[in-house]
């Protein structure tokens, strides 16, 4: 089953990172690790990267592009935009909930 | 960089590895980045199922033998010099020179423990592999205390414990672990296991005399028996690595000089 990221355990977080630096189209490892880390605010390590981004390339999430001399793009692929949507969204809903939950209390 | 590429299988590095390094040579290796490239190592070997990789049965070994053997002859050899300076250098000039040649034993130890796994793992892997999680745990929780010491001093990190907390836990984990992985490569007999038993030993006298004295149990001013036994443990520890990483290395010279005595 390729959508839902939770049962990459410690990886889940790193991967959604790389699927939202990878939506505006694709980029090579060192773009996408530098837009993550621009994204969340925190490092983000070479290994954790690549751990991720073999997690998501084994599930069908991504996929890499021919090497650009020694630099490999990705893409997603549709069911990784598939995925990212539906991450997205439910994070959308978790943060309604929770700003909705909060102004109830003012 | 390269060195520390070598801890990934060879099936990962054959997939990855032009592209990670170029990755690497985009910014300065940092403490983090090199842990986290060890531990994405480690991941790659305890599950390379997971990720995108052809798992085409091997001939060639997935690390050379002779990078971890020559890591295990320097993580001895290391360890080595900081008995001989505890038991030479007097008080604090010992502790400050322990502190800069810790990092080297710790990182050294931990690459030959990974590689000489690997080159012991495809005869047990299961064993293999639970003997090294301990050790290798150990070594980089004593890492990670060490440098959170020399950054925040006594101040909390994780919890209520300390940089040096860590770094006590870390250290226990590693003679335990080394413990675990100096029987699993008796049991497994693919590396020496002379050099192995060798390990054992000295690990043994480590964990049971030296945790005890580490957390206070007793103390070993009265006691220059168990001290001296404390000594030859850490002498047997590191002559233990250095054997096991000459018979890595160099397989061959060693088989020769043991058929020719």
């Amino acid at each position: 089953m390729a959508s839902g990221l939770n049962d990459l355990g410690r990886f889940a977080e790193p991967a959604l990172l790389i699927l939202v630096a990878l939506a505006d189209g694709p980029k090579h490892g060192y773009a996408i690790m530098t837009e993550a880390e621009a994204i969340s605010g925190s490092p983000l390590g070479p290994g954790t990267l690549y751990a991720a981004l073999g997690r998501l390339e084994r599930r069908g999430l991504i996929e890499p592009l021919p090497a650009e001399e020694r630099r490999r793009p990705y893409r997603l692929t549709g069911a990784g935009a598939t995925t990212l949507e539906e991450q997205l969204k439910e994070l959308e809903r978790f943060a309604r909930t929770g700003l909705t939950r909060l102004a109830s209390q003012r | 960089m390269r060195i520390l590429l070598r801890l990934y299988p060879a099936a990962w590095r054959a997939r990855y590895e032009d592209e990670f390094l170029a990755v690497l040579e985009e910014r300065p290796l940092s403490p983090f980045d090199a842990l986290d490239i060890m531990l994405g190592a480690l991941d790659a070997r305890l599950r390379p199922r997971s990720l995108a990789i052809e798992l085409a049965p091997r001939r060639n070994p997935s690390m050379s033998p002779r990078i971890s053997g020559y890591a295990a002859i320097a993580g001895g050899a290391v360890a080595l010099l900081m008995v001989a300076i505890g038991l030479l250098v007097p008080e604090p000039a010992n502790g400050s020179l322990a502190v800069f040649l810790y990092p080297v034993v710790a990182i050294a130890l931990l690459v030959a423990l990974l590689g000489l796994s690997a080159a012991q793992g495809r005869r047990l892997p299961v064993l293999t592999w639970t003997a090294v999680i301990v050790p290798a745990a150990g070594l980089v929780i004593s890492l990670l205390g060490e440098l959170g010491s020399a950054a925040l001093g006594d101040r909390a990190i994780v919890g209520e414990l300390s940089g040096w907390h860590l770094w006590s836990i870390g250290i226990g984990g590693a003679i335990v672990g080394s413990i675990l992985f100096a029987a699993a490569t008796v049991i497994v007999g693919v590396l020496s296991r002379g050099a192995a038993i060798t390990l054992l030993v000295g690990s043994l006298a480590l964990g049971l005399i030296g945790i005890p004295v580490g957390m206070g149990m007793f103390n070993l001013t009265p006691n220059p028996a168990v001290f001296a036994l404390l000594v030859a443990g850490g002498v047997a520890f590191c002559l233990g690595w250095i054997w096991l990483g000459f018979a890595a290395a160099f397989p061959a010279r060693l088989s020769a000089a043991g058929s020719a005595g």
